[in-house]
């Protein structure tokens, strides 16, 4: 295992049965991801990108395999103490947003952080913080409603940086968005990666998003392999 | 941990305000409709709760089963206090008024001052008795008869077409027998103002106490039924029930009805509760997926639907006390038992947090990537 790590994952295997037939979107997948990296892994629609990064987020569990985040097995951790772990180390972000509608922008954000036990007023600096790094700042009141699905996106990273996590996850970030408002997100991702060394893991079909990155995975059928970094 | 979660728990509740709004009314229906026909039950089932009933046997005439027509000798009374097993007895005399245009009903005892508390024991004011005895047309009005009659204390009353006219006195407080309902007058004093000279409609007659009160009753019919007025002697309980043997049946009606109707409603708003977190599939995968635990999101979903249901019961059985403290007329009878109203609203608490538990369970037993996928 190399031990500058953040990800280290060996042969994962997950299977699926849709009727008779048996689909393998991971097939003997291994992966490092280094402290700091920004990864991105392409791949055609069904290839079995977004099963990983579930995997990755302990969100799901392979067949066999495993997974090291931050050097635990995560694998082999029970559905309770993967709550917290998860609430520790990982932060989301979902193709779809995924707000919680009742709440604003500022209640999103803070989310997460009510599962700890800090105090009102440092929840607000962090939140605060957070908003201000995906340039919302002022929007803290705003309902996702009263938002642009740029505006949205960006709530959502903000809401995944909040706890300062050791990972963060982007599920096909720009997948509901415009050229512009991807651009913008692909940017912030970036900034994230470079300016706050943010471990990013960044699933996109995208191959214009996947230039960012410092190292580009190509997923197909279950299978991962090396594509050389493109800047 | 909980607690930091009460603003989200805020904004929950206030997700869909017309599904809380009506959710909240249903229950506060269910549990109105409930307390309300408890009420009536209790009010029905009142003279069974009389004080000490199971030792107080109660002798009237074997040929008629109305109180009010029943008739004996007053002198039956020292041959009755005579029989093995009788401790005391003394007559009473009952009349029936109708009173005004909502016909409310006055229950009237005719007593024996100097007898009537050894045979049955009643929580009065010492110095409104010693009045009573002394004021030949003096009055004892239980606190519901005066509260419905809009009456005080020193009031002269009088009752339809002059046949009663009597000076209130006192009034016997509230503890929990069906007397807070009648006037208690001096019998000598209606014997005369209703041509009833000499005659009691009922003995009460106070059993020692490790007598069989059946067997003296018994005892007390024997000895009577040589007599030119034959007895029929009960508990004094069991001639409540008698009286509202009727009613009975009817009462057995009432508790169904009352739990069919909450059964109901209560579904209705479950319902709605269970449709509220199956909409929150998608939510609650995110929320599992940031961190929060199965155990903390089903927290939250029951205290949600325990919230909108116990706002509903405090709703339905606030609605019911002031309903039976400002209704008039023969309504002005019922009052709500504070058992019930306590059991109303731990019934809504109940049926809310079921609501929300079982499909809270089910939404957090999906697998998150599952949940995550669900199309709102």
């Amino acid at each position: 295992m190399d031990e500058r790590a953040i990800v280290y994952a060996v042969n994962l295997v997950k299977t699926y049965r849709k009727g008779q037939n048996e689909i393998i979107p991971l097939n003997g997948v291994s992966l490092n991801v280094s402290d700091g990296e920004f990864l991105a892994i392409m791949g055609p629609s069904g290839s079995g990108k977004t099963t990983l990064l579930n995997v990755l987020g302990a969100l799901d569990k392979p067949d066999s395999g495993d997974c090291f985040l931050g050097g635990v097995d995560i694998t082999r951790m029970k559905e309770s103490d993967l709550c917290s772990f998860r609430s520790e180390n990982i932060g989301f972000i979902f193709q779809a947003y995924n707000l919680i509608p009742v709440l604003s922008a500022g209640g999103n954000v803070e989310i997460p952080l009510r599962l700890f036990p800090i105090s009102a007023k440092r929840r607000r600096e962090q939140v605060k913080t957070a908003l201000d790094i995906v340039g919302l700042t002022g929007y803290s009141d705003h309902l996702p409603s009263q938002l642009s699905g740029g505006q949205e996106q960006r709530v959502a990273i903000a809401r995944a940086i909040v706890t300062d996590p050791k990972i963060i996850l982007a599920d096909e970030p720009t997948g509901n968005l415009d050229e512009d408002s991807g651009s913008e997100i692909v940017d912030i991702l970036r900034r994230l990666a470079t300016e706050q060394k943010k471990t990013i893991v960044m699933v996109t079909h995208d191959a214009t998003n996947a230039q960012i990155a410092d190292r580009v995975l190509y997923f197909d059928h279950g299978v991962l392999s090396e594509k050389s970094s493109v800047h | 941990m909980f607690w930091r979660m009460i603003p989200y728990l805020w904004h929950s509740l206030n997700r869909n305000r017309r599904r809380s709004v009506l959710t909240i009314l249903g229950v506060a229906v269910a549990i109105f409709v409930f307390i309300s026909l408890q009420a009536a039950i209790f009010a029905i089932t009142a003279p069974t709760r009389e004080t000490g009933s199971e030792r107080l046997l109660n002798v009237r005439e074997a040929a008629r089963s109305n109180v009010m027509s029943s008739r004996l000798p007053m002198g039956f009374e020292r041959q009755v206090e005579g029989i093995a097993g009788a401790q005391a007895a003394t007559g009473v005399l009952s009349d029936l008024f109708v009173v005004g245009e909502e016909r409310v009903h006055i229950f009237i005892r005719g007593i024996d001052p100097e007898n009537y508390l050894k045979v049955h024991s009643i929580n009065i004011d010492p110095t409104e008795w010693i009045k009573f005895q002394r004021a030949t047309n003096g009055a004892l009005v239980g606190h519901e008869l005066l509260k419905r009659m809009d009456w005080q204390v020193g009031d002269v009353v009088e009752m339809p077409q002059g046949k009663l006219r009597v000076q209130i006195v006192g009034v016997i407080p509230a503890q929990g027998i069906d007397l807070e309902d009648h006037m208690l007058v001096q019998r000598k004093f209606l014997q005369l103002s209703r041509n009833a000279d000499g005659q009691v409609s009922y003995i009460f007659v106070a059993c020692e106490p490790d007598r069989d009160t059946k067997v003296v009753a018994d005892t007390i019919d024997k000895t009577m039924a040589q007599s030119p007025v034959p007895t029929k002697t009960v508990s004094a309980a069991a001639y409540a029930e008698a009286l509202i043997r009727d009613f009975m049946g009817f009462v057995g009606y009432l508790k169904l009805v009352g739990w069919i109707v909450m059964g109901i409603t209560l579904l209705g708003a479950a319902n709605a509760i269970g449709i509220a977190v199956r909409e929150r599939t998608r939510e609650i995968g995110v929320l599992r997926a940031i961190g929060f635990s199965p155990r903390l999101i089903k927290m939250l979903i029951v205290a949600e639907s325990t919230g909108l249901s116990l706002i509903g019961g405090l709703l339905g059985g606030v609605a019911a006390l002031l309903f039976f403290q400002t209704a008039g007329g023969d309504m002005s009878a019922l009052t709500v038992p504070p058992v019930t109203l306590v059991l109303g609203i731990v019934l809504a608490a109940v049926i809310g947090s079921l609501s929300g538990f079982f499909p809270a369970s089910t939404g957090t037993r999906l697998n998150i990537v599952d949940a995550i996928r669900t199309i709102d």
